[in-house]
């Protein structure tokens, strides 16, 4: 089986691959699927300029490869 | 969306309102595509919020005027007497790593059609994963909670995974590059390198919608 670490956010957005896991569909496919979920942004000054803003934003499992690949 | 005693019932009200969004997310990007056709570009005042959970705590205390939201947050705040003043859809994408290798990603992209096509025959079924997760389970309970019926379905939309067109691509790049959300000294095709989807995408078996 091969080993793939994914990044989820809202379900809304990743729900099809809650459903692919839970189906057993990346089993069959040779996937051993792991999910870590992505980080809650929550912030206390409130900017009202994007160049204040990380635009990692709570993407933090990908930028440390944690994960191989995450929704946007 | 907006509190139900709110005094605006269309977008062009909201000139000068903070509204809140997540910068540089969806939410961000898809308001500016909403309200750009109703309030001049210096008139929308945008705060960044975070997450959904508090661009909703915010509009639901009167913090700002609205905020920009999305399910399962749009049929609770709609539960709650809330309402939409605009309505917009955004395309979601998958980004894997530089050493994600083709064969697993088609063989990931073909477990995740067969999701799409499980899901989109019967939304209801799977209604209860948004409902429950915890960023949102403990917050919706606050509001009254929700339930499957509390849905309209016809906005959660899912389609088979398919690379990115280059009219897409450079539409989008030259939209944010007009609202300075992007280093207009580098091209399109620097930021988006489709070189994995590319290649399944030959698969005519894999892509076919």
């Amino acid at each position: 089986m091969k080993q793939v670490v994914s990044e989820t956010s809202g379900a809304v957005f990743s729900l099809p691959w809650f459903v692919a896991k839970d189906e057993g569909f990346f089993t069959e496919e040779g996937i051993e699927m792991e999910f870590i979920e992505s980080l809650s942004v929550k912030v206390d000054h409130r900017t009202t300029s994007p160049e204040e803003v990380d635009p990692i934003l709570g993407h933090m499992p990908f930028e440390d490869r944690q994960v191989a690949i995450y929704r946007a | 969306m907006v509190r139900p005693e709110s005094e605006h019932s269309c977008p062009s009200s909201l000139a000068n309102k903070p509204i809140a969004v997540q910068f540089h997310a969806g939410s961000h990007y898809t308001v500016l595509r909403l309200l750009e056709g109703y309030i001049p570009a210096g008139k929308i005042n945008l705060l960044h919020y975070g997450s959904p959970r508090y661009r909703f705590e915010a509009m639901m205390s009167g913090e700002v005027d609205a905020a920009m939201l999305m399910e399962p947050w749009i049929s609770l705040a709609e539960k709650n007497g809330c309402r939409a003043v605009c309505e917009g859809h955004y395309l979601g994408a998958e980004n894997a790593s530089d050493n994600m290798d083709e064969k697993t990603f088609a063989a990931i992209n073909r477990a995740v059609i067969r999701a799409v096509d499980l899901i989109n025959s019967d939304k209801k079924r799977f209604i209860h994963y948004p409902i429950d997760q915890p960023k949102f389970a403990p917050v919706a309970k606050v509001w009254g909670g929700l339930t499957a019926d509390d849905f309209h379905l016809p906005c959660l939309r899912y389609a088979h995974p398919r690379p990115y067109t280059k009219e897409q691509l450079e539409d989008t790049y030259n939209w944010m590059v007009r609202w300075d959300l992007l280093n207009a000294a580098v091209c399109a095709t620097d930021y988006v390198d489709n070189r994995a989807v590319d290649s399944i995408a030959a698969d005519e078996t894999l892509f076919t919608v």
